[in-house]
């Protein structure tokens, strides 16, 4: 979907995308386990593990250069129910990137999340004979993270060694607490078709922790939704990190997705990059691929990044 | 599409904070330079970012040209700052064939004989030179140890007598405790690369890399130009050695150790003897020889005569 999902967020992803979302759930469901697996096309095109890193000499450094290496590992239990929601989240990833070969520099980290976040959404009020309704909704978390991510500098390269450089990345954990803020307005333009639009600043004053922060994101979203009988049709856009100083093209995000029974088809833009995705169910069991790739660098056509991502959870909705 | 897509755009947020930060690296030689001109005005740091991201990516791919393009107009312009310094500062390393990976591998693979006069030898193996056509390998060493003398610390106190280039936009100092890490660790490669490349180019070395004739300086009145270039790159060696030695932690320290031992009982004496050849008086090398232009050909001139001395010693050594 390009990550444009603020407007059409449902669910245990509205928890995360736009709390406000919470207000037009319906069914109370739990889904006890997803279970998301990210790796770097470089990881999984060379093979390369991090782990190997520990073994490492100076010269197996050269190796590393021009590659990003990246591997994420997420476990979520989450519980929504028409106004509320709740998530348990256990994180892990790890990356290392180290570019330049006539002036090594880079990063490495690990970091290992855990935490809660507890969400709720309500109507504000409905509006023009009900066709339109506008949606607030808030979220809280308390997180507690391990490790960091470290800069690898040229003295770093010639004066420690690559095992040692990995125990620093070990860092104590830290807890941080998190607020995230949302607005979701609706409107049904026909009985089938919906016009939506959102507000959602994620993580207001930034969630910190001792060495790093989850920034603030301010996030407008749109989004048409069609209905017919046999599918759902969503096409939606993200403006992101509207209060940023970052490149433009970096914070747009539009995605379409065709819904039908049991498939799901997934098609965005992220930034300026192709993303595609399939979700398929079966009974209880979703399971979805995607593709995406963004910009690294400060400019939207600098050092771009494709990652890969599965992802498999029970979902129980009743 | 259910997912936790949010925590992808967590992580990949934290860490192109973390790029954006630490975005890095980068060379001068008087080739066509077609890049633009910020001459008229104030680059944003966007702009700035942008560019320096753009070098990294050019020498990734050993892209010299490119990255040298890009970056000189900002290095010679008012928006100079150690991040656009180390830019160019890395693209001289490329044009001068710097790869510190494989040089601190080469350094750990042939450590027996980098504590003696075995160490010429091996700066003439690393790096070959030829002035027909000319490789610039000299004098891109050259630029871009001017350029680690102007990386210098924030909040230093520069000693005007010790300033070269002072109300420019990269005023230099001769002393490294003035200048940062990066630059005083990098000078260890551009120092190594000037030295190999001007004794392979004058020494005639043969198949074991040994010197056939003696480098050519050995007297004050042959000292302006490369000969003087040459010592100082011996004093900015030395410079960087004790930088390293101070702060290392790594399996190469005791390979850094043994050279600068070596360095250090030899290069002062070179100098005093040098200086006694010409009837001045000095009792260390002049921390002004670290100027390679600082030498006026002349057995009246401290740093010529310390310069000749230092050379003296080397054609003895090697």
């Amino acid at each position: 979907m390009g990550n444009a999902l603020t407007a059409i967020a449902s669910d245990d992803q509205a928890l995360f995308y736009n709390p406000a979302a919470l207000a037009e759930v319906k069914n109370w469901s739990l889904r006890p386990i997803a279970l998301t697996l990210v790796g770097s096309s470089d990881l999984l095109k060379t093979g390369q593990s991090l782990s190997s890193l520990k073994n490492a000499t100076v010269n197996d450094l050269n190796s590393f250069l021009n590659k990003n290496l990246y591997a994420q590992a997420q476990v979520t239990s989450s519980f929504v129910m028409p106004g509320f929601g709740i998530a348990l989240i256990n994180h892990d990833d790890a990356r290392l990137h180290l570019q330049n070969p006539s002036f090594p520099q880079g990063y490495l980290g690990y970091q290992a999340i855990q935490g809660v976040q507890v969400g709720f959404g309500t109507k504000m009020l409905s509006f023009d004979q009900r066709k339109g309704v506008l949606n607030f909704g808030m979220a809280a978390k308390v997180l507690r993270q391990k490790g960091s991510i470290i800069s690898i500098t040229l003295t770093d390269v010639m004066t420690t060694d690559p095992s040692a450089l990995l125990n620093q990345v070990n860092s104590d954990g830290s807890t941080g607490y998190g607020l995230d803020l949302g607005f979701q307005g609706i409107y049904r333009l026909t009985k089938r078709l919906k016009l939506l639009a959102s507000l959602s600043y994620t993580d207001i004053g930034n969630t910190s922790f001792r060495t790093t922060a989850f920034e603030g994101g301010f996030t407008g979203g749109m989004a048409l939704q069609y209905r017919s009988r046999d599918a759902v049709t969503t096409l939606a856009y993200d403006y992101s990190n509207i209060l940023d100083n970052l490149d433009w093209r970096k914070k747009n995000h539009f995605g379409l997705r065709l819904q039908l029974d049991w498939v799901s088809f997934l098609v965005g833009i992220n930034q300026i990059y192709f993303t595609y995705g399939l979700a398929v169910k079966f009974g209880l069991v979703q399971l979805m691929y995607a593709s995406y790739a963004e910009a690294w660098g400060p400019l939207v056509h600098q050092n771009p990044q494709r990652n890969q991502v599965l992802q498999a959870s029970l979902k129980i909705a009743w | 599409m259910q997912g936790e897509f949010f925590w992808l755009k967590k992580s990949f947020s934290s860490i192109s904070g973390i790029v954006k930060k630490k975005s890095l690296f980068f060379l001068v030689i008087v080739w066509g330079c077609a890049g633009p001109s910020y001459d008229q005005g104030v680059a944003n740091s966007l702009e700035i970012q942008s560019v320096i991201e753009q070098v990294n990516e050019a020498l990734a791919v050993g892209d010299c040209v490119t990255a040298y393009r890009a970056i000189f107009p900002l290095y010679n312009s008012t928006n100079s700052n150690n991040a656009i310094r180390e830019a160019i500062l890395a693209t001289y390393g490329c044009y001068a064939r710097v790869n510190p990976i494989s040089l601190i591998a080469e350094m750990i693979s042939d450590s027996s004989q980098l504590g003696n006069a075995g160490l010429f030898g091996f700066l003439v193996k690393q790096f070959p030179s030829q002035s027909y056509p000319d490789d610039k390998i000299p004098q891109s060493a050259e630029d871009g140890i001017d350029v680690a003398m102007a990386m210098i610390q924030p909040g230093t106190v520069l000693i005007p007598q010790y300033t070269l280039n002072a109300g420019s936009n990269n005023p230099q100092s001769l002393l490294y405790t003035d200048r940062t890490s990066d630059a005083n660790a990098y000078l260890l490669f551009l120092s190594m690369a000037l030295l190999g490349s001007l004794a392979y180019r004058n020494g005639s070395p043969n198949a074991s890399f040994q010197k056939t004739v003696p480098l050519p300086w050995s007297n004050a009145s042959a000292m302006a130009g490369d000969g003087c270039a040459y010592a100082g790159a011996l004093l900015h060696l030395a410079d960087s050695l004790s930088f390293l030695v101070h702060n290392d932690a790594s399996s190469v320290g005791s390979v850094y150790q043994s050279i600068q031992s070596f360095l250090q009982g030899g290069l002062d004496l070179a100098c005093q003897a040098g200086c006694t050849l010409c009837g001045v008086s000095c009792t260390r090398c002049p921390v002004t020889l670290r100027d390679r232009m600082s030498c006026q050909g002349s057995s009246q001139d401290v740093n010529s005569c310390a310069a000749a001395g230092i050379v003296t010693f080397v054609n003895a050594a090697w």
